[in-house]
């Protein structure tokens, strides 16, 4: 795989809009976002991966993967995979991402806490 | 995803878990394998639908040990999709029977369509299209059919090679979903599995079924780095199966959570992992304290709007307030207006290596496009003056401003309160002012809330929330953020409701008296001009310009100017006196939250914080004197002109040395208070009357009473009641004979012109009523209209005047009394016109002289004991004249007179005054001294009446009643007040003198209610 590394790798954490999971700068560059890949294609386009991750998030859960877990259910990544996931994500998805989303039949629910049930 | 779809989907999982089941089932069955029980428990409690079984399940793989290891994961994972499963059943119950039956059946049909089923799932996945996934249960169902039958007749060899085939399949399984992991990783997690968002929250609530949740202790700061640790160990270590999560919150500080079934794998997970306080133990969390824990908090915590104010974490710009001009749309980059700090090339700090350093950093100034063009033209690059655009190094400067895109994480965005200095930089090139004031309040969002207090009968409207837009009022408070409202429909219904108060606004109409209670403008009052959509424009008392808040800042004021005085600023008040130096002194004149602005005695007017005024200047009323121009002296209140200049002219506020604070109610600057030297200012009028021109006498010289002549006290008392001086009808007792208060009674508590402001008793309150309208209690009992009260009164009008005045009027007050009761008096009647009719000046004279020595009681009870003297000894003047007039005149007839006449008044007014409860006893007893002291005995006598009065006094005064008979006995004592007192009444006692006064007593029983 050819990976394209123009500056040095920002130890900043970013963390996905759409699902909360953690990553670095370059892992949503390289490998894009382990959930929410097919629905926003962050891999290689860092403008998508600046409008739709937040370096600033509360809360960090280690999330093994099992749908047993009661936090996960709660914070609804009980079907994603296992990662590290933010309980909070400031910022909210742009609006043509949030249209894009709708017409590919995904529910966009903010995780920056503005939504509650 | 639709909830419809989902389900779908899982119940499809369910059916290949259960296949898989199957599979396993009859690998035990059939090749009484390591773990035949393990299988075959599986197998039911999948069937039985119980929940939990899938952890059971796990549980004993992970006991098995590690020669299973391999299969761990794989089994694992059919155990939760077969819990999945079994809450698919919790929710059609129904269907369970069937469902379960059919899944049975297609899973053992489905043994050899192991690998095309798990193709299929994927396939399925892809198409949410339900009548798809139906055609190929059907299809299924049909291959099942026909498979059956293969499957009962020819069991063994085919399961044998199932078995042998599953063997080896298993055996790679780990391997070859690694291996898929590894080459499709991308595309099998590429389905986006949504995350059951329309499932409400409140159906995930915990239950008991659910993993607990332990808290560790951990180092503070360790957190995340525990909760990565515990991630990695998750994978990695053996035994730790039973940890499903680890998380931290930045609000619990030094906690971290792990959820797992069982106490052990927790103590495993953790294990060696620095930072983590094992001896502190484990904190289980309780289930309902589950979603706190993973509560998203206040998302306005994170919210930046544009107006908020942050501070720089780095740079040049480090600790500096910046104002958030605009936001990036995913709020990670903020675009923020700055006050620069340049010093245009000329200085060393432009350089970049000391940017950082704050301390040689150019001082905040707005960006000067002259010197930046005289000094640095080179990197000026762009200018558009027209709107005062300049591109300077690369940065934009705006009016004067920088305005710089900032990364949020240098920002400090939380609690940021910005001084009074620094918004007045940002306001320096003239924003209006209002804006600044929503943002302070937007940014100190904490104080805000604490400073919005409603209170009951606040008009409220509500801006959030069902009841959006309904009108109502207040009923309680009592709550913290709860209030109690009762909202008012159109048509007039009311309900009573609790409402959260950030869900509410207060309302407020034109012309309302308020308080801003919150914010820059916090302590001003003012009148409401204008009510706009969101705010609220009032006119300052303080100030007496616009000012615009919010209107859940503002309180309604009951009192207009007092609560406006009443606020504060470090603790100073309007128009206090404050020190500012060990020479400057000022008076303040605007207290704002961070400001004071003081009136130097130079004139000048200085802002100022309140930390810089050292000390308050405590003033004692009776010290605060001077002398004016003329050399009267000069009180506070006292109404003063500038002799030169302008010829302003007001009230005297305070007096500090020869400078003198003057309120002027025309003038419009400093809110009307100026500052003048003694010296070029003159009496107009002293506080209570009016000075004349033609009497302008220091008033010092009316406390010595060998200066004060009769003739002159006379005339005083016809100037005096030409000027009016104090309103004879104050204080009075009244009844109102018209009007709606028909046959109240009350007492006057104010009078101008004719209208009387009138204390009802009943109900308690004040109100305007003509005076034409009252009926004038002169004696207990009997009223009189206005007009013979007025006459009445004026002839001692004089009296009153003068008792205002002191000195001089005080005898002519009580002769006032005096006649006022002649009138009314039944005895007095017949001989008081007589008396006033021969009342050549001796008489009249002969009035007040008495009055005189009651007046001092009566001016005692206002004026305190310094006044006392010389209005005592006034009258002692004038009586020494007049006295005997009074006993070789009308004694026998004049005594009744006096008796009724005098006292009735002195008596239905010594009771409405208010300081006649409190002086009464020393005013008495001063007064029986007083006429005692006078040199006739029947001034003395009538002293004696006065002091009848009261208690101890009384008993002296009785003597008095003593002297009355004419017991001369006193006058060698007389002549020091209180020696006499006390010996002469030691001397007097005379029990039948007693008796004549009796009535007296009985009438002040009379009085007592009414008091």
């Amino acid at each position: 795989m050819v990976v394209k590394r123009t500056r040095p790798t920002p130890k900043l954490n970013r963390a996905c809009m759409l699902c909360g999971v953690v990553q670095s700068m370059s892992q949503f560059r390289n490998d894009g976002c382990p959930n929410c890949e097919s629905v926003l294609h962050f891999a290689d386009n860092d403008d998508l991966i600046r409008e739709c991750t937040s370096p600033t998030f509360e809360g960090l859960v280690a999330f093994k993967g099992t749908k047993t877990s009661w936090v996960a259910r709660w914070l609804r990544i009980e079907n994603f995979v296992p990662g590290v996931y933010a309980v909070r994500v400031a910022g909210k998805l742009p609006e043509d991402v949030k249209n894009d989303l709708y017409s590919q039949g995904v529910e966009y629910r903010p995780r920056d806490g503005s939504v509650r049930d | 995803m639709s909830d419809q779809a989902s389900t779908e989907k899982v119940k499809q999982e369910g059916q290949g878990s259960s296949l898989e089941g199957e599979n396993k089932e009859i690998k035990g069955d059939s090749k009484e394998e390591s773990e035949p029980l393990h299988s075959e428990d599986k197998a039911n409690e999948n069937e039985s639908g119980d929940h939990g079984s899938s952890e059971i399940v796990k549980k004993k793989d992970a006991e098995g040990g590690d020669d299973v290891g391999e299969e761990e994961e794989g089994e694992e994972e059919e155990g939760e999709e077969g819990e999945d499963d079994d809450e698919d059943d919790d929710d059609d119950e129904d269907e369970d029977e069937e469902e379960g039956v059919r899944s049975r059946k297609k899973s053992r049909g489905n043994r050899f369509l192991d690998v095309e089923a798990e193709v299929d799932e994927d396939d399925e996945e892809e198409e949410d299209d339900e009548e798809a996934e139906l055609l190929k249960r059907e299809f299924l169902a049909d291959d099942q059919a026909g498979l059956e039958e293969d499957d009962e007749a020819g069991a063994p060899s085919h399961v044998k090679l199932d078995r042998s085939r599953e063997k080896l399949d298993e055996q790679d399984a780990q391997a070859l979903a690694d291996q898929f992991r590894q080459r499709y990783g991308r595309s099998a997690s590429s389905r986006y599995m949504g995350s059951g968002a329309k499932v409400s929250q409140r159906l995930l609530l915990p239950s008991v079924d659910d993993p607990s949740i332990w808290g560790v202790h951990v180092r503070n700061g360790r957190e995340k780095d525990v909760v990565r640790q515990l991630y990695a160990r998750m994978f990695n270590m053996k035994g730790v199966e039973g940890v499903f999560s680890a998380f931290q919150r930045d609000d619990y500080v030094g906690y971290v959570y792990v959820e797992a079934r069982r106490m052990d794998s927790v103590d495993r997970i953790l294990a060696g992992i620095p930072g983590i306080y094992t001896s502190a133990g484990k904190v289980l969390v309780p289930i309902e304290e589950y979603p706190d824990l993973l509560r998203p908090g206040h998302s306005e915590d994170l919210q930046l709007k544009p107006g908020s104010y942050v501070r720089i974490k780095s740079g040049r710009y480090k600790g500096d307030l910046g104002i958030v001009d605009n936001l990036a749309e995913s709020d990670l980059e903020v675009r923020v207006k700055l006050v620069p700090r340049l010093d245009y090339g000329r200085g060393i700090s432009v350089g970049r290596g000391r940017q950082s350093s704050t301390a040689s950093r150019p001082p905040q100034r707005p960006f000067s496009q002259l010197e930046a063009s005289q000094y640095d033209p080179e990197h000026l690059t762009t200018a558009r003056s027209d709107r005062d655009y300049y591109v300077y190094r690369n940065e934009e400067y705006i009016g004067g401003f920088l305005y710089k895109d900032i990364s949020i994480s240098h920002l400090v965005t939380k609690e940021v309160k910005p001084s009074l200095r620094e918004l007045t930089l940002f306001n320096g090139s003239g924003d209006n002012d209002g804006i600044d004031m929503q943002h302070v309040a937007r940014t100190l969002r904490h104080s805000r809330e604490a400073a919005v207090a409603f209170q009951p009968n606040d008009r409220v409207i509500v801006i959030s929330g069902e009841q959006t837009g309904m009108h109502g009022h207040v009923v309680s408070a009592a709550q913290d953020k709860i209030v109690r409202v009762i909202l008012e429909d159109a048509k007039g219904t009311t309900e009573e409701v609790d409402v959260p108060s950030q869900a509410l606004r207060k309302v407020f109409l034109p012309g309302d008296y308020v308080t801003v209670v919150h914010g820059v403008h916090s302590g001003e009052g003012g009148m409401i001009v204008r009510v706009g959509d969101q705010q609220v424009t009032l006119v300052s008392d303080q100030t007496g310009q616009d000012v615009t808040v919010f209107p859940n800042y503002l309180q309604r004021a009951a009192e207009s100017s007092s609560s406006a005085a009443a606020a504060e600023s470090g603790g100073f008040e309007l128009h206090q006196l404050v020190r500012l130096n060990s020479e400057e002194v000022g008076i303040v004149l605007k207290t704002e939250k961070e400001a004071l602005s003081v009136l130097r005695t130079d004139g000048r007017v200085i802002r100022i914080e309140p930390e810089q005024v050292q000390s308050a200047v405590t003033l004692d009323r009776m010290t605060e004197k001077t002398t004016d121009r003329v050399g009267s002296e000069l009180k506070v209140g006292d109404v003063v002109k500038e002799v030169r200049g302008e010829k302003r002219q007001g009230a005297v506020l305070h007096i500090y040395r020869t400078s003198v604070f003057i309120k002027s109610k025309t003038l419009v600057e400093n809110t009307g208070i100026f500052v003048a030297d003694s010296d070029s200012v003159q009496t107009v009028s002293t506080k209570g009357s009016l000075v004349s021109d033609a009497f302008k006498v220091p008033d010092l010289s009316k406390m010595n009473p060998n200066r004060m002549q009769a003739p002159q006290s006379s005339g005083m008392m016809e100037a005096a009641s030409r000027m009016g001086g104090r309103d004879p009808t104050l204080h009075q007792y009244v009844s109102v004979r018209k009007g709606p208060y028909k046959g109240k009674k009350g007492i006057v508590k104010d009078a101008n012109g004719d209208m009387a402001r009138v204390e009802m008793h009943n109900p308690a309150k004040i109100t305007p009523i003509k005076k034409t309208d009252l009926l004038f209690e002169v004696r207990p009992g009997t009223y009189v209209g206005y007009e013979q009260f007025a006459e009445s009164r004026g002839r001692g009008r004089g009296g009153r005047g003068g008792y205002g005045g002191r000195g001089s009027g005080g005898s002519g007050g009580f002769g006032g009394r005096g006649g006022f009761g002649g009138p009314g008096g039944p005895v007095g009647e017949p001989r008081g016109p007589g008396g006033y009719g021969s009342t050549s000046p001796a008489v009249s004279a002969g009035y007040a002289t008495p009055a005189g020595a009651t007046s001092p009681l009566w001016s005692s009870g206002g004026n305190g004991s310094g006044s006392r003297t010389p209005a005592w000894s006034s009258s002692h003047a004038s009586g020494s004249g007049r006295t005997p007039s009074w006993s070789s005149g009308e004694r026998g007839g004049r005594t009744p007179a006096w008796g009724s006449g005098g006292r009735t008044p002195a008596w239905g007014s010594g009771a409405k005054t208010p300081s006649w409860t409190g002086g009464k006893t020393p005013a008495w007893g001063e007064s029986a001294a007083a006429a005692s002291s006078g040199p006739s005995g029947s001034r003395s006598s009538w002293g004696g009446k006065t002091s009848y009065g009261n208690g101890t006094g009384g008993s002296t005064s009785y003597g008095g009643g003593t002297a009355y008979g004419g017991k001369s006995a006193w006058q060698p004592d007389a002549e020091s007040g209180s020696s006499s007192k006390v010996s002469d009444w030691g001397a007097t006692p005379a029990a039948g003198d007693w008796d004549a006064p009796t009535p007296a007593p009985k009438k002040e029983d009379d009085y007592a209610p009414e008091e």
